[in-house]
């Protein structure tokens, strides 16, 4: 059995605001999302610079669905979440308590609840005896899919993925397969993550973050900032869809993965490991290299990555590699970890429904590694397109959907 | 639903000769403890099964925290010695992928990579994720590694948070286990499923996959972690699904269900958090 798997919900939120209205003047127009960390303090950092998403407008949004008390002691992470998949739901026209009962929700994260944990390790460091532990017990990501089984009245059947910066691809990609097998007619998937001291440091630590612009493609790239995100996407059965008559965002068409197998950190400087995973998404979705519109690339602005990214394009696309526009929105959004890919299909779409194709934001000099077609204006109507996800441990994550009025 | 099959099962705990039953030791020389039991466990059973990897062997590894040796070594070197000397080693050896990351690197798994976290169902997760990859062909064989282990920063908090219980003992260990069509067990049942996190959520969650399993599962059940559960609780559950037993030992988080699926008896495994688990097996895992 080969289902077709559409799109019929959608929510994201960013630094740059929340959805398709938000999104789409600021990606046309290059706005980037950075400014000052004020969420912990990050004096004597290397970089101070983050992505926070706008966590009063969260609030509000939350506070129209749910009462203040049950919000209470809720971590940005939790709340974007939550905010995510009840905004979703109703975008796909479903009310929780018509859901079929427990709904597949395969939900992506790096970091679960690690905002809260931060917390009470400062309790912790100052006097363990007075650090309040439930406030640990509440980090791993089940404790997030309980508040939001809990808060929609919805019971879910949960997998919590985490495979590095390619998890949002991931945990679309494995519902996409379970859909498309026939092992379930609707479900969720997206993934989460947020500016943490933690992540910060880390990866401040390992030189990948830039206070430069981020430059993803350029010769003097330096690297991202870290931005908050949460992105929930419906996916059902196109069948299901018609019977209820639900709008369509869009068809997902393919999937791929694969493993580099070449350094804990740097990917495969060869390219060979992402051509592998786009020749497994392309083959999935029975879609041609010159069918592709637009790739939002994974794009991280380091020097490795957007050079292997280059090159894996140009091995897995041939001649139509050199052609296809290529761009990377995290110089506008910065890296989401778990949520980067989620956010970024959302951007696919955004870019399918509205009709343009992201221009690349701050691309002064294109490295001449990086031989792929940057994207330089917002030309162009992609009807097929495809999203990159790589991540630590050679980690790759490739989508391939198409725009819903193809959807016939 | 096509016939797959788990195990046989390898387990290996914390031990002082670790080192000795790495293939490749020097390649992980940097790698933390819960890494090299995955290696060694994964390294055992994949010789058990007779499985030679290719890109289409797929890897699911489950574990309900991340590591967190190096996490609370990192975070802690961060505030003593301040944020620029904070480590780039220990940073990368603390995501939740790193087990994953180790397993391809030394091993060759190439295909389908996943690691799943979050509960102590995420080896129940990565059964289910195996299972349906098989059945979609996404892979032709698949092996299944759940690490349990802890730190004393989380042990402290579950000793505070349930202090009324006797001092909760932990277990440090890995467990692997092919996923396949032939040559292990086959797998009657695996589910999980989240209402909500208080109890009668929770039995909810028992109940909805005692209904879904029990035509295939007519044993009594084990309950994999029995004094996080209040007696009442437990109670209620035995109303729903008959007599039920419980594993003796040390608390494993999600290598728990696994400990406990060797007798061969179906497995219930409730999260503290929320998630219910119910996996079973048509006979005693190899």
């Amino acid at each position: 059995m080969s289902r077709r798997v559409v799109v019929t919900g959608l929510a994201y939120v960013t630094a740059l605001g929340f959805n398709h209205d938000d999104h789409e003047p600021a990606l046309r127009e290059g706005r980037v999302g950075s400014a000052p960390i004020s969420r912990f303090d990050a004096s004597g950092f290397k970089t101070g610079i983050g992505g926070q998403c706008d966590e009063r407008r969260l609030e509000a949004a939350l506070l129209e669905r749910f009462d203040a008390r049950a919000l209470r002691g809720l971590g940005v992470d939790t709340r974007m979440i939550l905010w995510a998949v009840s905004e979703a739901l109703e975008d796909a026209g479903l009310r929780p308590d018509a859901c079929p009962a427990p709904l597949p929700a395969v939900l992506g994260t790096t970091l679960e609840g690690l905002w809260q944990a931060e917390q009470w390790y400062a309790e912790y460091r100052r006097n363990p005896a007075k650090a309040r532990p439930r406030r640990l017990l509440q980090e791993p990501g089940g404790a997030q899919v309980a508040t939001i089984a809990d808060l929609l009245g919805l019971p879910l059947e949960p997998s919590i993925v985490s495979n590095a910066c390619a998890t949002g691809v991931s945990a679309i990609g494995r519902l996409f397969r379970r859909i498309r097998a026939g092992g379930a007619e609707i479900g969720i998937a997206g993934g989460y993550d947020c500016l943490t001291r933690f992540i910060q440091l880390g990866f401040d630590s390992i030189g990948a973050l830039t206070s430069k612009p981020c430059a993803p493609f350029d010769r003097a790239r330096s690297g991202f900032f870290i931005g908050d995100g949460a992105a929930v996407l419906v996916l059902e059965s196109l069948d299901s869809a018609r019977r209820r008559g639900a709008r369509l965002h869009g068809e997902i068409l393919g999937y791929g993965e694969s493993v580099d197998g070449h350094h804990q950190t740097h990917p495969d400087p060869t390219g060979s490991g992402i051509a592998r995973a786009i020749r497994d998404a392309l083959d999935s979705a029975g879609v041609r290299p010159e069918e592709i519109d637009y790739v939002n690339a994974h794009g991280t602005a380091t020097p490795a990555n957007d050079a292997a990214e280059a090159k894996g394009l140009l091995l897995a696309l041939g001649e139509a590699g050199r052609k296809v526009p290529v761009s990377s929105t995290k110089a506008l959004v910065g890296h989401q970890l778990g949520a980067a890919g989620a956010v970024e299909q959302c951007f696919c779409f955004l870019a399918m429904e509205r009709g343009f194709v992201p221009p690349q934001a701050n691309l002064r000099e294109q490295d001449p590694e990086c031989a792929v077609s940057v994207a330089r204006g917002a030309e162009g109507r992609p009807r097929t397109v495809m999203n990159n996800a790589f991540g630590f441990g050679g980690a790759n994550g490739v989508l391939v959907a198409r725009r819903a009025e193809e959807t016939a | 639903m096509s016939r797959i099959t788990i195990g046989p099962i390898r387990v290996v705990e914390a031990a002082p000769d670790l080192d000795g039953r790495l293939p490749r030791p020097n390649s992980l020389r940097r790698a933390g403890d819960d890494a090299k039991r995955a290696v060694a466990a994964a390294a055992a059973a994949l010789q058990a099964g007779g499985i030679a990897v290719t890109g289409r062997v797929g890897l699911y590894v489950g574990m309900q925290r991340a590591p967190l040796e190096y996490t609370v070594q990192f975070i802690e070197g961060s505030y003593k010695d301040g944020p620029r000397m904070a480590s780039p080693m220990l940073f990368s050896e603390s995501v939740a992928n790193n087990a994953a990351t180790h397993l391809s690197l030394t091993l060759g798994f190439k295909g389908v990579v996943q690691t799943f976290i979050g509960s102590r169902c995420a080896g129940i997760q990565a059964v289910i994720a195996a299972r349906d990859d098989l059945e979609s062909g996404a892979i032709d064989e698949g092996l299944v590694v759940v690490l349990g282990s802890s730190h004393r920063v989380t042990m402290d908090a579950y000793n505070a948070a349930y202090r009324h219980r006797k001092e909760i003992p932990f277990q440090h260990a890995a467990v692997a286990l092919p996923v396949r069509r032939e040559g292990g067990t086959a797998l009657a049942y695996a589910g999980t499923c989240c209402f909500g996190r208080g109890p009668g959520q929770k039995l909810q969650a028992v109940q909805h996959l005692w209904e879904d399993a029990a035509p295939r599962t007519p044993e009594a059940p084990v309950l994999s972690r029995f004094c996080l559960e209040t007696a009442p609780t437990v109670e209620a559950i035995m109303n729903v699904t008959g007599p039920i037993t419980r594993r003796a030992g040390a608390e494993g988080f999600a290598l728990e269900p696994f400990m406990s699926l060797m007798s061969g008896s179906p497995v219930i495994c409730i999260g503290e958090e929320g998630t219910v688990g119910l996996i079973a097996l048509e006979g005693p895992l190899p």
